[in-house]
Protein backbone atom coordinates (compact mmCIF):
# COMPACT_ATOMS: atom_id res chain seq x y z
CA UNK A 1 0.00 0.00 0.00
CA UNK A 2 1.04 3.25 -0.88
CA UNK A 3 1.92 6.14 1.69
CA UNK A 4 0.33 9.25 -0.08
CA UNK A 5 2.33 11.85 1.81
CA UNK A 6 4.65 13.67 -0.48
CA UNK A 7 3.89 17.45 -0.46
CA UNK A 8 3.67 18.03 -3.86
CA UNK A 9 3.01 16.08 -6.93
CA UNK A 10 5.88 16.63 -9.75
CA UNK A 11 5.10 19.23 -11.94
CA UNK A 12 4.92 17.79 -15.79
CA UNK A 13 4.49 20.09 -18.96
CA UNK A 14 2.82 20.28 -22.73
CA UNK A 15 2.40 22.19 -25.75
CA UNK A 16 -1.14 21.79 -27.04
CA UNK A 17 -0.85 22.66 -30.78
CA UNK A 18 -3.14 22.15 -33.34
CA UNK A 19 -1.85 18.72 -34.24
CA UNK A 20 -2.39 17.32 -30.74
CA UNK A 21 -6.00 18.53 -30.90
CA UNK A 22 -6.62 16.79 -33.95
CA UNK A 23 -5.20 13.30 -32.81
CA UNK A 24 -7.62 13.33 -29.42
CA UNK A 25 -10.49 14.58 -31.70
CA UNK A 26 -9.35 10.80 -33.35
CA UNK A 27 -8.73 9.18 -30.58
CA UNK A 28 -11.39 10.18 -28.14
CA UNK A 29 -14.21 10.30 -31.53
CA UNK A 30 -15.01 13.72 -29.97
CA UNK A 31 -15.32 16.20 -33.37
CA UNK A 32 -17.32 18.77 -31.78
CA UNK A 33 -16.23 21.74 -33.85
CA UNK A 34 -15.63 23.96 -31.38
CA UNK A 35 -12.32 22.06 -31.14
CA UNK A 36 -11.66 22.03 -34.64
CA UNK A 37 -13.79 24.33 -36.84
CA UNK A 38 -11.94 28.10 -36.61
CA UNK A 39 -15.11 29.85 -38.24
CA UNK A 40 -17.62 27.61 -35.70
CA UNK A 41 -15.87 28.32 -32.97
CA UNK A 42 -14.88 31.96 -33.39
CA UNK A 43 -19.15 32.47 -33.24
CA UNK A 44 -19.74 30.64 -29.73
CA UNK A 45 -18.99 32.31 -26.63
CA UNK A 46 -15.50 31.37 -26.60
CA UNK A 47 -14.16 32.93 -29.53
CA UNK A 48 -12.08 30.58 -30.87
CA UNK A 49 -10.87 26.92 -31.00
CA UNK A 50 -10.83 25.63 -27.83
CA UNK A 51 -8.83 22.25 -26.74
CA UNK A 52 -10.51 19.19 -25.27
CA UNK A 53 -10.60 19.56 -21.60
CA UNK A 54 -9.84 15.69 -21.06
CA UNK A 55 -6.59 16.26 -23.46
CA UNK A 56 -5.48 18.56 -20.69
CA UNK A 57 -6.56 16.49 -17.59
CA UNK A 58 -4.45 13.77 -18.88
CA UNK A 59 -1.48 15.85 -17.53
CA UNK A 60 -2.62 15.17 -13.96
CA UNK A 61 -2.19 11.53 -14.73
CA UNK A 62 1.15 12.36 -16.02
CA UNK A 63 2.16 14.00 -12.59
CA UNK A 64 0.65 11.24 -10.87
CA UNK A 65 2.57 9.02 -12.28
CA UNK A 66 5.71 10.95 -12.30
CA UNK A 67 5.58 10.84 -8.37
CA UNK A 68 4.02 7.43 -7.04
CA UNK A 69 4.48 5.36 -10.29
CA UNK A 70 2.10 3.90 -12.79
CA UNK A 71 0.27 1.72 -10.31
CA UNK A 72 -1.09 4.81 -8.14
CA UNK A 73 -3.65 5.27 -10.53
CA UNK A 74 -5.93 2.05 -9.42
CA UNK A 75 -7.94 3.28 -6.54
CA UNK A 76 -7.73 7.04 -7.48
CA UNK A 77 -10.18 9.60 -7.77
CA UNK A 78 -10.02 12.82 -9.57
CA UNK A 79 -12.64 15.10 -9.25
CA UNK A 80 -12.34 18.87 -10.99
CA UNK A 81 -13.41 21.29 -12.65
CA UNK A 82 -12.71 23.29 -16.37
CA UNK A 83 -12.23 26.66 -15.39
CA UNK A 84 -10.57 28.62 -18.01
CA UNK A 85 -10.35 26.98 -21.88
CA UNK A 86 -7.05 25.96 -23.33
CA UNK A 87 -5.91 27.64 -26.29
CA UNK A 88 -3.92 26.75 -29.18
CA UNK A 89 -0.41 26.53 -28.76
CA UNK A 90 -0.89 27.24 -24.83
CA UNK A 91 1.35 25.75 -22.98
CA UNK A 92 -0.03 23.73 -19.73
CA UNK A 93 2.10 22.83 -16.62
CA UNK A 94 0.42 20.21 -14.12
CA UNK A 95 0.87 19.57 -10.07
CA UNK A 96 -0.61 18.83 -6.85
CA UNK A 97 0.13 20.12 -3.32
CA UNK A 98 -1.34 17.53 -0.50
CA UNK A 99 -3.67 19.46 1.56
CA UNK A 100 -3.18 20.42 4.78
CA UNK A 101 -2.90 17.90 7.62
CA UNK A 102 -3.79 15.43 5.08
CA UNK A 103 -2.61 11.99 4.12
CA UNK A 104 -4.04 11.36 0.15
CA UNK A 105 -5.78 14.09 -1.00
CA UNK A 106 -3.97 16.88 -2.67
CA UNK A 107 -5.14 20.29 -4.45
CA UNK A 108 -4.54 19.61 -8.32
CA UNK A 109 -3.97 22.17 -10.60
CA UNK A 110 -3.23 22.27 -14.80
CA UNK A 111 -2.22 25.85 -14.94
CA UNK A 112 -1.45 28.05 -18.94
CA UNK A 113 1.82 29.60 -19.61
CA UNK A 114 0.41 32.80 -18.18
CA UNK A 115 0.08 30.58 -14.83
CA UNK A 116 -3.94 30.96 -14.76
CA UNK A 117 -5.55 28.14 -14.01
CA UNK A 118 -7.16 25.65 -16.70
CA UNK A 119 -8.21 22.74 -14.43
CA UNK A 120 -8.85 22.93 -10.42
CA UNK A 121 -9.71 19.66 -8.44
CA UNK A 122 -8.62 17.16 -5.81
CA UNK A 123 -7.25 13.79 -6.56
CA UNK A 124 -7.69 11.60 -3.84
CA UNK A 125 -7.10 7.87 -2.95
CA UNK A 126 -8.88 4.75 -1.80
CA UNK A 127 -6.18 2.81 -0.66
CA UNK A 128 -4.22 5.32 1.86
CA UNK A 129 -2.32 4.14 4.50
CA UNK A 130 -2.05 5.97 8.03
CA UNK A 131 0.44 8.03 9.05
CA UNK B 1 -31.63 15.17 -31.50
CA UNK B 2 -30.82 14.99 -27.74
CA UNK B 3 -32.10 17.99 -26.34
CA UNK B 4 -32.30 19.23 -22.74
CA UNK B 5 -35.17 18.22 -22.58
CA UNK B 6 -34.93 14.67 -23.35
CA UNK B 7 -32.99 13.50 -20.46
CA UNK B 8 -34.43 11.86 -17.93
CA UNK B 9 -32.59 11.61 -14.28
CA UNK B 10 -31.38 8.26 -13.26
CA UNK B 11 -32.24 6.85 -16.59
CA UNK B 12 -29.91 4.96 -18.54
CA UNK B 13 -29.48 6.34 -21.80
CA UNK B 14 -27.11 3.71 -23.78
CA UNK B 15 -24.53 1.19 -23.09
CA UNK B 16 -21.32 0.77 -25.67
CA UNK B 17 -18.40 -1.72 -26.20
CA UNK B 18 -15.43 -1.01 -27.32
CA UNK B 19 -12.27 -3.30 -28.03
CA UNK B 20 -9.30 -1.78 -26.76
CA UNK B 21 -7.51 -2.21 -29.80
CA UNK B 22 -3.66 -2.01 -30.57
CA UNK B 23 -3.80 0.64 -32.87
CA UNK B 24 -6.00 2.78 -30.29
CA UNK B 25 -3.39 2.61 -27.86
CA UNK B 26 -0.66 3.38 -29.68
CA UNK B 27 -2.24 6.90 -30.90
CA UNK B 28 -2.98 7.65 -27.80
CA UNK B 29 1.18 7.05 -27.04
CA UNK B 30 1.60 9.40 -29.92
CA UNK B 31 -0.05 11.71 -27.94
CA UNK B 32 1.85 11.12 -24.95
CA UNK B 33 4.73 9.40 -25.27
CA UNK B 34 5.26 9.04 -21.61
CA UNK B 35 2.48 7.06 -20.66
CA UNK B 36 3.45 3.82 -22.16
CA UNK B 37 2.68 1.24 -19.02
CA UNK B 38 3.60 -2.40 -20.93
CA UNK B 39 -0.23 -3.76 -21.78
CA UNK B 40 -1.85 -1.76 -19.44
CA UNK B 41 -3.78 0.84 -20.25
CA UNK B 42 -3.03 4.37 -19.26
CA UNK B 43 -5.31 6.09 -16.79
CA UNK B 44 -5.49 9.09 -19.03
CA UNK B 45 -7.42 7.05 -22.10
CA UNK B 46 -10.60 6.31 -19.42
CA UNK B 47 -11.26 10.05 -20.94
CA UNK B 48 -11.19 8.38 -24.28
CA UNK B 49 -13.04 5.37 -23.58
CA UNK B 50 -15.92 7.57 -22.09
CA UNK B 51 -15.96 9.83 -24.82
CA UNK B 52 -16.17 7.66 -27.51
CA UNK B 53 -19.36 5.71 -24.97
CA UNK B 54 -20.55 9.40 -25.09
CA UNK B 55 -20.10 10.28 -28.53
CA UNK B 56 -21.67 7.41 -30.08
CA UNK B 57 -24.55 6.95 -27.64
CA UNK B 58 -25.71 10.40 -27.35
CA UNK B 59 -26.36 10.56 -31.45
CA UNK B 60 -27.34 13.40 -32.79
CA UNK B 61 -26.69 15.78 -30.54
CA UNK B 62 -26.28 19.92 -30.70
CA UNK B 63 -22.94 21.00 -31.77
CA UNK B 64 -20.99 23.45 -28.72
CA UNK B 65 -21.89 21.27 -25.93
CA UNK B 66 -19.13 22.70 -23.47
CA UNK B 67 -17.98 20.48 -20.87
CA UNK B 68 -17.64 22.18 -17.33
CA UNK B 69 -16.48 19.49 -15.00
CA UNK B 70 -15.42 16.03 -14.50
CA UNK B 71 -14.98 13.22 -12.25
CA UNK B 72 -13.01 10.00 -12.70
CA UNK B 73 -12.25 7.05 -10.31
CA UNK B 74 -10.48 4.06 -11.45
CA UNK B 75 -10.82 0.88 -9.53
CA UNK B 76 -8.82 -1.47 -12.20
CA UNK B 77 -6.78 -0.51 -15.68
CA UNK B 78 -7.69 -2.85 -17.91
CA UNK B 79 -5.21 -3.73 -20.51
CA UNK B 80 -4.81 -3.49 -24.40
CA UNK B 81 -7.00 -6.27 -26.17
CA UNK B 82 -9.88 -6.08 -23.69
CA UNK B 83 -12.89 -5.41 -24.50
CA UNK B 84 -14.55 -2.33 -22.42
CA UNK B 85 -18.30 -2.21 -21.53
CA UNK B 86 -19.92 1.81 -21.14
CA UNK B 87 -23.23 2.16 -19.40
CA UNK B 88 -23.90 5.89 -19.81
CA UNK B 89 -27.30 7.63 -17.71
CA UNK B 90 -28.47 10.76 -16.78
CA UNK B 91 -27.54 11.41 -13.75
CA UNK B 92 -29.67 14.99 -12.37
CA UNK B 93 -29.66 18.33 -15.22
CA UNK B 94 -30.56 22.14 -14.11
CA UNK B 95 -31.38 24.91 -15.48
CA UNK B 96 -29.66 28.10 -14.43
CA UNK B 97 -30.82 31.04 -16.28
CA UNK B 98 -30.28 30.28 -19.31
CA UNK B 99 -27.76 27.62 -18.99
CA UNK B 100 -28.67 23.81 -19.23
CA UNK B 101 -26.52 21.74 -17.05
CA UNK B 102 -26.47 17.97 -17.79
CA UNK B 103 -24.78 15.53 -14.91
CA UNK B 104 -24.01 12.35 -17.05
CA UNK B 105 -22.92 9.15 -15.37
CA UNK B 106 -20.55 6.33 -16.66
CA UNK B 107 -19.66 2.92 -15.50
CA UNK B 108 -17.27 0.90 -17.58
CA UNK B 109 -16.71 -3.09 -16.79
CA UNK B 110 -14.84 -5.89 -17.87
CA UNK B 111 -17.32 -8.32 -20.02
CA UNK B 112 -17.86 -10.55 -16.71
CA UNK B 113 -18.98 -7.27 -15.30
CA UNK B 114 -15.87 -6.32 -12.95
CA UNK B 115 -15.95 -2.61 -12.58
CA UNK B 116 -12.82 -0.62 -14.48
CA UNK B 117 -13.83 2.57 -13.90
CA UNK B 118 -16.79 5.09 -13.67
CA UNK B 119 -17.03 8.71 -13.81
CA UNK B 120 -19.01 12.17 -14.00
CA UNK B 121 -19.34 14.45 -17.06
CA UNK B 122 -21.31 17.97 -16.09
CA UNK B 123 -21.92 19.75 -19.69
CA UNK B 124 -23.23 22.76 -20.61
CA UNK B 125 -26.08 21.37 -22.99
CA UNK B 126 -25.97 23.47 -26.06
CA UNK B 127 -29.64 24.43 -27.94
Amino acid sequence: MTRFDRPELVTVSKTIDRSAIRLYAEISNDFNPIHLDPEFAAATPMGGIIAHGMLSLNLVWQSLRATYGAAAAEGAKLDVRFVRPVRENDVLSAGGRLQAGSTGAYDVVVANQKGAPVITGTLTFDNVQAG
Amino acid sequence: MFLFDTFQPGKLIGTRSLTLEPDLVERWLALFPGDRDGERMPPGMTAAVFSRAYSDILLPRPPGNVHGAQQFRIANLPSIGETLVTNLSCESKELKGDRRWVRFASETRRNDRTLLFSGVMTTLWAK
